[in-house]
């Protein structure tokens, strides 16, 4: 495609924006995100980087213990090493890690595929409407398929994104290899910034039009705020960070499941999680 | 471009709503089982789990719990007071005590609920977790243990623990996930406590084969001590000086009130192995300063023992036990070498008129050599 400067990229992304931020209702039963969820977005070096892995919804979640057979790869990746995620299965904190590198710390989490049936149509169509997946539920009757007791494979590709002593804008994140894979495009724990731009990889090349919703939670605040936008051609798609808080990011790329499989569809779960400083705090 | 960021930005903001919460729907878990042995002739079981989940018999095949025939029984459950759960848990109970099952050497274990915890009802988004605890005797000889859950309870993992860590942090030494319901047969030897007669046992044998076979240069010495004089008064005098100087030094350092460092005491107890023999060569009479030479070289070698018993390590429950089994394995070491002396040496050769220019001098001259080869070696070392 035609390459942008990076102005236009700025308009384009606002308006997308502006034209994608909608009410969002309560989620379908069925969305579960699945996030990496550290105790301590920045520690000091020496500290321990040491977090869970959270299933649930609207940033509220169920510890999901450290259980080897459902995961593909639970990586730590520093700036200059990268190691796999030891532990035993059943064990939260699932990581708790003494030899991080300094600097900007990637955990990252692939998920084995795991199933889920949909007993009735409401459950889909509410699904669709939530991930701003509309698409499929045309599809879905295109295809000529059951309207119940369907299914969908899933698979999760967690990012977690922890700041080991100070911060240093050459200190990126980056994709780690992850089918789906949310990347940011500045390190969050660097100079207070206004808005995060984040990029999203399928298989390693940016995928455009697809819903990321941002959950925030703000410091001193159980409550959640929800908002979508979707990435623009160049599968960019930019985070207003006001408030500050915790940040879950959230994509899923959905397809028709292989034929033959068994399943109807198919889908990849992308969640970055992150944390920004509040305005006017240190 | 900076009016349309605004706009934006105040849309994004606008657009920010609270959220409903949804219905529950809460991804099920394995159930988490440790097995712990920290009471004598007690096995502890905690069972971690989603307990709604189990008494409404979401179960296997379900990742959700709305996706069960049972979704609006568990939303119930879910909802209440830990009390209420917990009445309705108890009359659930037997068929938790069937589905579960502990089978150590091939025998059941009788397994009894002691405690319940549960969680305040709390944020309903969220499932709760809640720990079953559970005991059972163990037979003192049980070796191996078998875990079997329900396959309609859903998964499990199975986890063996060893007690008794003082951050409340199990120690986990086994931990397998079990889809299909049985474990395999795991060794429980390592995660149960000794007895205070294994510890004794075991640490008698370590201190015990510290001299014999391992210890060439504490045997030398002892050797060194025998050749001095060909009657029984000398020797007991210098064993007993010694022995008594080596406890002392042994229980001192480990108790942590005496330390030295191996480059300093290594060297010295080559030392004592060149005095002693070098002494033997030049007389065969008890002088008065033999014992009190022994005894400080006793002190050394003490230090030495202290050395390779902090190696193996000592638990705080079983110091005192394991210190004098140590203790006495390294004094019958000492008797076995005087006992090999003397029937070997002593016994045929003793009375005899060449025995200090035949047997003492060559034998003590040999030990000087080797006992100052070592010194060397470990001083450069």
């Amino acid at each position: 495609m035609m390459e942008l400067p990076p102005v236009a990229h700025m308009r384009l992304a606002a308006i997308l924006l502006a034209a994608c931020v909608a009410f969002t209702t309560a989620p379908a039963a069925s969305a579960h995100e699945f996030w990496i969820e550290p105790q301590a977005f920045r520690i000091e070096p020496g500290e321990a980087v040491r977090g869970d892995l959270k299933v649930g919804q609207n940033f509220k979640g169920n510890v999901f213990p450290y259980l080897r057979n459902r995961f593909v790869s639970f990586r730590m990746t520093g700036r200059e090493t990268e190691s796999g995620i030891e532990n035993y299965d059943g064990a939260s904190p699932s990581f708790d890690l003494r030899d991080a590198d300094e600097g900007l710390v990637i955990v990252s989490y692939l998920s084995t595929a795991d199933r889920l049936i949909y007993r009735d149509w409401d459950t889909f169509l509410a699904y669709a409407e939530y991930e701003g997946l509309q698409w499929a539920v045309d599809a879905h009757r295109q295809r000529g398929l059951p309207e119940r007791d369907f299914s969908e494979t899933f698979v999760r590709c967690a990012k977690a994104l922890i700041q080991v002593g100070p911060a240093d804008s050459q200190d990126r994140d980056r994709a780690v290899g992850l089918p789906l894979e949310l990347v940011a495009q500045a390190n969050p724990y660097d100079a207070p910034l206004d808005r995060l731009a984040v990029q999203l990889l399928w298989q390693g090349k940016p995928l455009r039009d697809i819903q990321v919703a941002i959950f925030q939670k703000t410091e001193g605040s159980a409550v959640v705020r929800r908002a979508v936008i979707r990435t623009d051609a160049n599968g960019m798609a930019s985070v207003p960070l006001a408030g500050g808080g915790r940040f879950l990011l959230n994509a899923v790329r959905l397809e028709a499941a292989e034929a033959g499989s068994g399943d109807e569809w198919h889908s990849h779960w992308a969640s970055l999680t992150f944390a920004v400083s509040g305005k006017g705090e240190p | 471009m900076r009016r349309s960021l605004a706009c934006a930005g105040l849309t994004a903001l606008a657009c920010l709503a609270w959220l409903v919460a949804p219905a529950a729907a809460h991804e099920l878990r394995p159930a988490i089982a440790t097995v712990s042995f920290d009471a004598p002739g007690e096995l502890r079981l905690e069972l971690t789990l989603n307990l709604e989940a189990l008494v409404a018999g979401i179960g296997a095949g379900h990742e959700d719990t709305s996706q069960s025939a049972n979704a609006a029984d568990y939303d119930r459950l879910r909802a209440l007071a830990p009390a209420d759960l917990q009445a309705t848990f108890e009359r659930f109970s037997p068929q938790l005590l069937d589905g579960i099952e502990l089978t150590l050497d091939g025998n059941r274990a009788d397994l009894q609920i002691r405690a319940v915890d549960i969680p305040e009802t709390g944020d309903t988004d969220l499932a709760r977790i809640s720990t079953i605890r559970l005991t059972a005797g163990v037979p003192a000889s049980a070796e191996t243990l078998v875990w079997r859950f329900e396959p309609s309870f859903g998964d499990s993992v199975i986890r063996l623990a060893k007690g008794g860590a003082a951050d409340g942090a199990p120690d986990i030494t086994y931990a397998v996930f079990l889809s299909a319901g049985v474990s395999e047969e795991v060794s429980i030897q390592d995660i149960r406590p000794q007895s205070v007669w294994s510890v004794f046992s075991n640490y008698l044998v370590v201190g015990f084969e510290h001299i014999v076979p391992k210890g060439l240069d504490h045997i030398l010495f002892v050797v060194g001590l025998f050749l001095l004089s060909p009657r029984l008064k000398p020797l007991l005098w210098q064993v007993t000086s010694f022995t008594l100087a080596h406890s002392i030094t042994l229980a001192l350092a480990m108790a942590g009130i005496v330390q030295a460092p191996p480059s300093i005491v290594e060297p010295l107890i080559a030392a004592s192995i060149v005095y002693v023999a070098v002494e033997n060569m030049m007389t065969d009479r008890l002088q008065t300063w033999r014992p009190v030479v022994v005894f400080c070289f006793g002190l050394l070698h003490g230090l030495g023992f202290a050395g390779v018993l902090t190696e193996i390590g000592l638990q705080p429950a079983h110091f005192i036990s394991g210190l004098v089994a140590f203790n006495l394995g390294v004094e019958l070491g000492q008797l076995t070498v005087l006992a090999a002396c003397f029937l070997f040496v002593g016994l045929w050769f003793r009375s005899k008129p060449w025995y200090r220019a035949r047997i003492s001098i060559p034998g003590s001259a040999a030990i000087a050599l080797t006992g100052f080869y070592w010194f060397v070696t470990r001083t450069i070392w």
